[in-house]
């Protein structure tokens, strides 16, 4: 069973992401490490929520919205996913609820409610793996490893 | 105006150098495989630089006037079931990028076909059916090839859907803004799943049933291949 927190999180600022909503998700993209995210409904409207205020406030949202997830499981998700501010000085008590909330996020949670992936750069986008011997290589722009030649489509 | 990329060909004894910018020069063996290195570069710059179009890693076909994609990378089978679905009477629209505009439509980018082969170069097709409106995409489906694989449909929900676009767009980190608003106008009104595959020819069966609606949908598993 895991400990209630009292107060929540706040969120990172609004200029380090873009986000879009799709449906009755919203995407979010991290500019400083070129993650995107995909958030659940209820973990779209927990982070709105994270302001540092009361947690209650997010509990009765989330009731009135129909949600049953554990407030703790979800803000454990969006603190892994670097989606909220991280505390300005050492709080152990706040450390120890995070420790707990994230245990409580595989136990509470039916399913993830966060999606994240690094999005890929322009080369990591073109091609499949790529340079070592005998290994496939793109056909793009064929970087085999510098004793290597592309030869159809193979480093050799 | 100022050239964004430049190339420089230079031959030393039967081989060919191909030096883009300032990176160290490909060493290309035939005139085809400077053309392939050339082409792809210069495909791949269009690809991330192009202001007004969003260009993602998929195969692209029209079943109906409406648009099947099927992103991945390079090596994950595209070409084979786009060429597979072509076969089966699907209009052509590009076996590499889907190039969508901001309004989450697909034009046709109709370079020839790449058929690998086992062996030797890749052969070069343009099949006789081959798009030209921008059309709505309906369906997008992340495909995993396993070898004898059961036919498996799982469905995603438009945010996953919106990640998988995302996961093969070129310029995801050079026009962030304006590839998340892309991928967002298509996840939005179309179906994404991801599909565990087996063959192409038996998997071109079912993903023709799964677009006409024949198939139940949310999951699906169809009989194995011998039944």
């Amino acid at each position: 069973m895991s400990a209630q927190i009292v107060r929540l999180p706040v969120a990172r600022p609004a200029g380090d992401f873009i986000v879009e909503k799709v449906a009755d998700e919203v995407l979010v993209y991290d500019q400083r490490n070129h993650v995107a995210h995909c958030l659940s409904p209820v973990a779209a409207l927990v982070w709105s929520l994270c302001d540092g205020g009361k947690v209650d406030r997010v509990r009765a949202a989330l009731a009135d919205a129909g949600h049953k997830d554990s407030v703790e499981a979800v803000i454990a998700q969006l603190s892994s996913a670097g989606l909220l501010r991280a505390p300005e000085r050492v709080d152990h008590s706040r450390r120890r609820m995070l420790g707990t909330t994230a245990v409580a996020a595989g136990v509470v949670l039916a399913s993830p409610v966060i999606f994240s992936l690094v999005s890929p750069s322009v080369a990591q986008a073109a091609s499949a793996a790529c340079g070592a011997k005998t290994q496939i290589c793109c056909t793009t722009a064929p970087k085999c490893n510098i004793t290597l030649r592309c030869q159809s489509n193979k480093c050799l | 105006m100022e050239p964004t990329r430049r190339y420089r060909l230079t031959f030393a004894g039967r081989e060919r150098l191909l030096a883009i910018d300032d990176e160290a020069p490909l060493v290309c063996r035939s005139i085809r495989e400077t053309q392939d290195a050339l082409e792809g570069d210069l495909a791949l710059h269009v690809a991330a630089t192009c202001p007004d179009r969003v260009f993602i890693h998929a195969g692209v076909v029209a079943i109906d006037g409406r648009a099947l994609l099927l992103p991945g990378r390079t090596f994950s089978g595209k070409s084979t079931l786009v060429a597979a679905l072509v076969a089966a009477g699907a209009t052509y629209y590009s076996d590499e990028y889907a190039v969508l505009d901001a309004a989450g439509r697909v034009a046709a980018y109709p370079r020839r076909m790449s058929l690998r082969r086992n062996t030797g170069a890749p052969r070069r097709v343009l099949p006789r059916r081959v798009g030209s409106a921008r059309i709505r995409v309906c369906w997008v489906l992340g495909s995993r090839y396993e070898s004898g694989a059961t036919f498996v449909v799982t469905p995603l929900t438009p945010g996953r859907t919106a990640l998988l676009l995302l996961d093969n767009a070129v310029a995801a980190r050079l026009a962030s803004s304006r590839v998340l608003a892309a991928v967002r106008a298509v996840a939005a009104t179309c179906q994404g799943a991801s599909v565990v595959r087996g063959e192409a020819r038996r998997t071109v069966e079912e993903l023709l049933h799964f677009c006409a609606g024949k198939a139940s949908y949310p999951p699906v598993r169809f009989a194995p291949e011998d039944g």
